[in-house]
């Protein structure tokens, strides 16, 4: 049965047509935009654990905790769930790097070191953004020994914001271009379909089954899939090659993205062809009755 | 039990353009030979279309074996027509394919049989003497040629009943003449043979029984 379906799916696909030719365009083209806005995605959340990276939540400690209770301190936080790593600035820390920053003129004029020691906690990447940097902050805060804890909060919400309404649009764009494909893949099989209407009343009235009869026009979707996976795959490998050679960065060849692209493919062709085959069967059923 | 049971079938196209048939009755007992005469649009078509389930019956049921037409259901469809071998008056060979590839295609609906399709067609090819042309597509092979071709499609499920339509009516005498000895040698090998026709004389050699049918009804012969 299988041979069977193949062979007459690669009999279909061998005649294309202008409107196979479409079809098949129709589908390299969406495969390509979905390749490249998941790479994209990807480059978006490398850049996203990249700029979280650099933000630290800061935790200014009370006067009478000395540098062993910061310590135990230090480890408590190092626990928290979202916590990558944190880090002891004392007192004399703090004024060194005040002095190299801004000179000594604020300790001539008061003759004292007014700088609180404090806790720098740096969060993993891969936390939620808002989410966990809030609810870090607030464990941190309730923590005796801990004054006061600042973090970047408003421009943490921008970078989320900005993550999101681009996850959205990349979202919204894929499925569009899928939606598209999809109905061009529909419309290209039911042409193919009415040009082999005959295949359909010979398998039918030999007694095959409507799998039997259908079963060759889901073949024919499977390989537009097929090819237009391969080509889409070698476009989006391409495009990320001259982008990172452009950029100066080492070149690789993600070569798990070809069989993503051609199950991808594969099944854009064969569930658009589905539908068509079995709406133009129940058509051509209706009519002859 | 017959092998074919029609009883009072009724079929009435939409619009009323075409003849259909009304309470058309009879039977076919296994190896008989029948003739369906009548002039065109007596609606001889539209009998082996009802027979072959590609339309439904209005009125009446039709009795196939073990099978009947009102009680079927959708996914029995198949068995029921594997048990019948259709010969078009148009013959409907695909012409994107050869003679072998048209009777291998038909093959591969019935899995129950023993042997491969390819083997099954090449046999059945052989059978009606078209074994020097098995790779000639549809345009390369005469009327007559074309017949036998489907024919040997008709015949490669092994069917019980073999429904010819006009089956000579497109070919020159001594074509036909040729035809109606295989249609004949079918039928001596025990497939029951059920040929409409608007010319019986050409199957005056046959052992057949005559049904006349006329504006959808049959009449006495």
């Amino acid at each position: 049965m299988i041979a069977f379906l193949l062979r007459e799916g690669w009999r279909n696909f061998s005649r294309l047509g202008i409107i196979g030719l479409l079809s098949l365009a129709s589908l390299t083209i969406t495969l390509s935009l979905v390749g490249l806005a998941a790479r994209g995605y990807c480059l978006v959340e490398d850049w996203k654990a990249g700029i979280l990276g650099r933000f630290e939540i800061e935790a200014f400690l009370a006067a009478e905790v000395d540098s062993s209770m910061a310590m135990e301190m230090a480890r408590e936080i190092e626990g928290m769930k979202d916590v990558d790593h944190v880090s002891y600035v004392s007192k004399e820390l703090a004024a060194r790097r005040f002095r190299a920053q801004f000179g000594d003129d604020l300790f001539d004029l008061l003759e004292y070191n007014p700088l609180p020691s404090s806790l720098v906690v740096i969060l993993k990447g891969d936390a939620d953004p808002l989410k966990s940097w809030r609810r870090s902050s607030e464990a941190i805060a309730a923590i005796p020994g801990v004054d006061d804890v600042v973090y970047e909060g408003d421009l943490l919400a921008k970078v989320d914001r900005f993550y999101r309404t681009t996850g959205l649009g990349v979202g919204i764009a894929v499925g569009l271009t899928l939606i598209v494909s999809l109905v061009l893949t529909m419309m290209s099989v039911r042409s193919v379909i009415r040009s082999r209407k005959e295949f359909i009343q010979i398998v039918s009235l030999s007694g095959g089954t409507n799998f039997m009869a259908r079963g060759p026009f889901v073949v024919l979707g499977g390989y537009y899939g097929f090819v237009s996976g391969l080509i889409a795959a070698g476009i989006v490998l391409l495009i990320d090659w001259i982008v990172k050679f452009a950029w100066g960065l080492k070149p690789s060849m993600m070569l798990w993205w070809i069989p993503a692209f051609l199950v991808c493919g594969v099944c854009i062709g064969m569930i658009g062809a589905g539908w068509a085959a079995q709406r133009q069967i129940r058509e051509y059923e209706r009519r002859a009755v | 039990m017959g092998l074919l049971k029609l009883l009072n079938v009724t079929f009435q196209y939409n619009g009323g353009g075409r003849s259909g048939v009304y309470g058309v009755s009879f039977s076919v007992e296994p190896g008989e030979f029948i003739l369906i005469v009548g002039k065109t649009g007596a609606g001889k078509t539209t009998l082996f279309k009802l027979i072959s389930l590609e339309i439904a019956p209005t009125a009446g049921e039709i009795i196939l074996n073990d099978f009947r037409s009102r009680e079927l259901k959708p996914k029995l469809l198949p068995q029921w027509r594997r048990r019948l071998g259709v010969v078009y008056q148009d013959f409907r060979l695909l012409r994107d394919r050869s003679a072998l590839d048209n009777v291998r295609l038909a093959a591969a609906c019935e899995r129950n049989l023993s042997g491969r399709p390819k083997a099954r067609a090449l046999k059945v090819l052989a059978r009606v003497g078209l074994s020097h042309k098995i790779h000639s597509r549809p345009d390369q092979l005469s009327a007559g040629e074309q017949q036998r071709a489907v024919i040997a499609r008709a015949l490669v499920n092994e069917p019980f009943l073999l429904l010819a339509d006009e089956p000579v009516s497109n070919l020159d005498r001594e074509t036909a003449a040729g035809i109606v000895e295989l249609l004949q040698k079918v039928n001596q090998s025990g497939t029951a043979t059920l040929v409409a026709t608007h010319q019986p004389e050409r199957f005056e050699s046959c052992k057949s029984r005559m049904i006349k049918l006329q504006d959808g009804r049959l009449v006495e012969p």
